[in-house]
């Protein structure tokens, strides 16, 4: 496409010639439709989403950071706490930079949005069972403790096959559309390099 | 269309779907021009004229993701260019005013071999005396993007069509050339 000869239409393009002020508004308005961005509104919700993430980080921080009496936590209960303090801060991160920026990609963000938000919901449900359902069942008789540890284990699954689903299916979309694109790329590539050459001979 | 440009269209469409934003602007940028140029043939108002190509963009944004043929990415954005247009001229003119066309002819192979257009300043000249119906065939014809088959998609008419119109076309745009010229003589 690179002719240094210009062809009939684009000399006819050319003799056009457009009002400034016209061409202005209107290059703006294309502009700010490419961008999407978001108004004051959508960006103080974003910022209230934002210190959500913060304060569901402190409660994991505590638990993550404290001692149950003399003994200390077990080593789920720190692995559980400690996730889900690095999840809310991811929240509390990614909202504040949509909030900031101004800007929402909807395809990648809200992917990742949904992801964050259901893995800090199921730590939120796995720190809820640790701290005031399993004291109660330590208490009560086996057989209440494993309808315990069934519910727990069922809503854990529940949380993570989703966001196992919700990364695999965000990850295939993109390596599909990244393998194409990187087809013909290569495609285009021999093109050119074959049009070089024949220009050549 | 060449190899060379199929590819590269597709890879657009396909950098577009995947919401890039560099991508969006390439095609903006490539295309706003030739577009406006098209769009400016069809209506006469500048204002007008640049807000439907705005509204033109709307569309294509909203709906590249639905554009299975990417190698088909002139004709898709001549058609929804042209589409536009239409529906803006609609709120002016009733829809049989806004193009009528004398399709008699059915064989014009070869009847417009005599006629060269080679000075581009002049055709523009002449586009903007010409009825709108011969502007409209005429501007894609002289604008190069499309062959005559995807003129007549654009136009959702049969190519036959498209060669009679465009006969037509050149001829009224020869007589307007003439009688200008001797205007000025």
């Amino acid at each position: 496409m690179n002719k240094s000869e210009k062809t009939f239409g684009e000399k006819l393009i050319e003799m056009e010639k457009p009002n400034p002020t016209c061409k202005e508004k209107y290059k703006k308005e294309v502009q700010a439709m490419l961008e999407k961005k978001l108004n004051y509104f959508w960006r103080a919700g974003f910022a209230v989403l934002s210190v959500l993430g913060l304060l569901a980080a402190i409660p994991f921080f505590n638990l993550a950071s404290s001692k149950m009496g003399q003994n200390d936590l077990g080593l789920f209960v720190r692995i559980v706490t400690v996730s889900g303090a690095i999840f809310s801060l991811a929240w509390m991160i990614l909202m504040g930079w949509i909030a900031a920026t101004g800007k929402l990609k909807l395809r990648n963000q809200i992917a990742y949005m949904s992801a964050i938000g259901i893995a800090i919901g199921f730590f939120f449900m796995a720190y809820f069972m640790f701290i005031f359902v399993l004291p109660i069942a330590i208490n009560e008789p086996t057989d209440y403790r494993s309808i315990c540890g069934i519910q727990l284990a069922l809503i854990g699954f529940f949380f993570v096959t989703t966001i196992a689903l919700c990364l695999i299916i965000r990850a295939l979309y993109n390596v599909g559309f990244r393998t194409h694109e990187k087809l013909l790329e290569i495609e285009y590539r021999i093109v050119e390099l074959a049009e070089k050459m024949e220009n050549q001979q | 269309m060449t190899e060379k440009q199929a590819i590269y269209y597709e890879l657009l469409v396909l950098r577009c779907c995947r919401g890039q934003r560099e991508a969006l602007e390439e095609l903006v940028t490539s295309w706003e021009r030739r577009l406006f140029y098209y769009i400016h043939r069809l209506v006469d108002d500048e204002h007008d004229a640049w807000m439907i190509l705005q509204e033109t963009w709307v569309k294509v944004l909203q709906n590249i993701n639905k554009l299975h043929e990417p190698r088909k990415l002139p004709v898709w954005l001549y058609s929804i260019a042209r589409n536009t247009a239409i529906s803006h001229l609609r709120k002016s003119y009733s829809e049989k005013a806004i193009f009528k066309y004398d399709e008699n002819i059915s064989n014009v192979e070869d009847c417009d071999s005599n006629l060269s257009f080679d000075n581009a300043e002049r055709v523009h000249y002449g586009l903007g005396l010409i009825s709108l119906q011969h502007r409209d065939v005429l501007t894609l014809f002289f604008l190069q993007d499309l062959s005559l088959e995807e003129i007549a998609q654009t136009m959702h008419v049969p190519v036959g069509t498209v060669k009679s119109r465009l006969y037509y076309a050149k001829q009224a745009l020869k007589d307007v050339l003439k009688k200008e010229a001797g205007h000025y003589e």
